[in-house]
């Protein structure tokens, strides 16, 4: 068919299928097969291209990559620009590599595979010398050979690690902790299946307590368990918040509610609570196990008075979580967890988040109260009045307390306009 | 040691972490990583056609070198196409080496499946997903680069001629090139 206007250059009409057809193109297309074919077939293929696989892998996979990546990044981290290298030096590292992958390759053929015998044995990179008496085992996972476990139960030992090389692991794990290594000395000590410190000699160690921070040490550097808070006793009572402190309220008896371990697990938490704590792979089910763990890093920053890292946690734990309950409560703690750190924006926008997503949770009133607060001091009058309105009949005292104090501080501020 | 960076990392731009991160700060890194990593893991499937053990390799070397050059970002790019750059290079020599011959992308078999497709639907999509990925890789790399920035992660062929140090034309030539290969690609697998 005869057209009225030219056909545009390929790339012209290539950046119009990305940008967007000018008048020109669109009138163009409406009269030419062959360009509007071209068209349907380039969306088509976009279409079906952002549709392939993602890549994206499991939680604990990147966890795991983000951890090496870390640990790499401390050792090799220097804020000026590389140092150059004479070019015979990469040449001769070059050659080495390319020599010793073509001996790896012709040995390895070698090798009869059908021959368990002929397999060759793993290799142990870690030396341990036990301090007294000791309870562990050295073994290597028989998924992952490049794994390396000592799961230590009680005493002291000290462990002399050799360079490891991309992809090799080294752990030492006990009930409640990991400690990652990578080419090191140090020496760990463990009571009742706890970690209690780990004291690094040289190399640099990361230790994962399953209930608290991670931690990167360095030489000469030491990790200790810290001591179990106490529960706070009630002197805030007798401060009674003023009305323009109210917002904190509810925030501090969250927090209490976790530093005095008052929170009352919901009976999934519970359940997750009475399962023996094994860090001990492998897990058949990944993901359950890494959102929890997330939301417990949360929960335990929050214990330590490291908000802003406690909301990194929960949003973590959220992004993991998908639909599940979990995903609830941590999205109401991210909430309190950004409030706790005094960031108003992200606190409000995220309680907007938790009650549009939740607005049937048993927090939610909590978190209505604690949105009005947060608004009525911006001056968002009508709209706190609305949310403390909802969290009027919450069936908790203390929620219903502040909704009505909420809306009488409401009254008396507009009396006075 | 992991130190805090100046101010939350997560309400910091990806500028001001990039240069923490020249300064040394791996918990600038992190949050770097926390931010892109989902995109850069997508980004690298994509051009290397593999999901397994060697594409948490590629991510990681990528995030390493972002560490190392953070000092050259020059802001000619976002921060999410400079990484994208990085990743690029850094898959570049992956396709070059003998790896590439392992971890075909077989997880089409498995991709999510609307609820209204007929199985017909299902197997012709396959079929064609089959033959895009097969197409993706056998497509050059200078197409494959530019394919991957503009067409799946949506980034302007300005910036994508400005990090790839090519012009605009040029990108826009290539995207159309590697449009066509692949539209035969698929169709080849139809018949």
């Amino acid at each position: 068919m005869k057209t009225t206007t030219a056909c545009p250059l390929p790339r012209e009409l290539s950046r119009e299928i990305s940008l967007g057809p000018s008048r020109n193109t669109r009138m163009h297309l409406a009269e030419c097969e062959s360009c509007s074919a071209t068209w349907a077939s380039a969306k088509h293929v976009i279409e079906l291209g952002r549709q392939l696989p993602d890549g994206q892998p499991t939680t604990l996979r990147k966890e795991n990559t983000r951890s090496a990546i870390l640990s790499l990044a401390a050792k090799k981290s220097r804020p000026l620009a590389r140092s150059k290298t004479p070019s015979f030096w990469i040449a001769a590292a070059a050659a080495a590599i390319a020599l010793s992958t073509v001996a790896f390759f012709v040995m390895r053929s070698r090798l009869d595979v059908s021959n368990p015998a002929a397999q060759p044995a793993p290799e142990y990179h870690a030396t341990l010398h036990k301090s007294g008496e000791a309870t562990f085992s050295h073994t290597i996972s028989s998924s992952n050979t490049q794994d390396e476990i000592v799961r230590l139960k009680a005493g002291k030992v000290t462990v002399n690690v050799s360079p490891l090389k991309q992809g090799e692991r080294f752990r030492v794990i006990t009930g409640d902790a990991e400690i990652e290594v990578r080419g090191t000395s140090f020496e760990v000590s463990v009571e009742g299946d706890s970690l209690v410190s780990v004291q690094v000699l040289s190399g640099r160690v990361e230790v994962r307590p399953k209930n608290g921070l991670h931690k990167l040490l360095g030489p000469d550097e030491r990790w200790d368990r810290p001591e179990e808070k106490l529960p706070q006793p009630e002197i805030l009572k007798e401060q009674a918040p003023l009305v323009a402190d109210e917002d904190h309220m509810l925030e501090e008896a969250a927090e209490k509610e976790v530093a005095s371990n008052r929170y009352k697990p919901t009976p999934r938490e519970h359940r997750k609570r009475d399962k023996k704590q094994d860090p001990i792979p492998p897990e058949p089910d990944e993901e359950p196990q890494a959102r929890e763990y997330a939301f417990e890093q949360g929960w335990a920053a929050l214990r330590h008075g490291q908000s802003q890292i406690a909301a990194q946690h929960f949003e973590r734990a959220m992004e993991v979580a998908g639909d599940g309950e979990l995903a609830e409560d941590a999205s109401f703690w991210r909430a309190v967890a950004y409030a706790r750190a005094g960031m108003n924006t992200r606190a409000t926008e995220t309680l907007y988040y938790y009650l549009d997503r939740y607005p049937t949770s048993p927090r939610a009133g909590e978190a209505s109260t604690m949105l009005g607060w947060k608004l009525f001091k911006a001056g968002n009058l009508d709209k706190a009045k609305e949310l403390f309105e909802a969290a009027q009949n919450d069936q908790v005292a203390r929620v219903r307390e502040s909704a009505n104090k909420g809306l009488k501080a409401i009254q008396a501020k507009r009396s006075l306009q | 040691m992991i130190r805090p960076v100046d101010g939350a990392p997560d309400e910091m731009s990806d500028e001001a972490l990039l240069a923490a991160c020249a300064k040394g700060d791996t918990a600038a890194l992190g949050a770097l990583f926390n931010r892109h990593s989902s995109s850069v893991y997508r980004f690298l499937a994509r051009m290397s056609g593999t999901d397994n053990q060697d594409l948490d390799d590629l991510v990681q070397s990528t995030f390493i070198e972002v560490q190392l050059s953070a000092n050259r970002f020059r802001g000619n790019a976002s921060v999410r196409t400079w990484i994208f750059s990085i990743a690029a290079n850094i898959v570049q020599h992956y396709i070059r080496s003998e790896k590439r011959r392992r971890g075909l992308i077989d997880a089409v078999k498995t991709l999510p499946v609307r609820e209204d497709d007929t199985p017909d639907d299902v197997a012709l999509k396959n079929q064609q997903l089959k033959g895009l990925a097969r197409g993706l890789k056998a497509l050059s790399y200078n197409l494959r680069i530019v394919f991957v920035m503009c067409d799946l992660e949506g980034v302007s062929g300005v910036e994508t001629a400005r990090i790839l140090g090519i012009r605009q034309g040029t990108v826009w030539r290539r995207l159309h090139d590697a449009r066509k290969a692949l539209g035969k690609a698929i169709e080849r697998r139809d018949k």
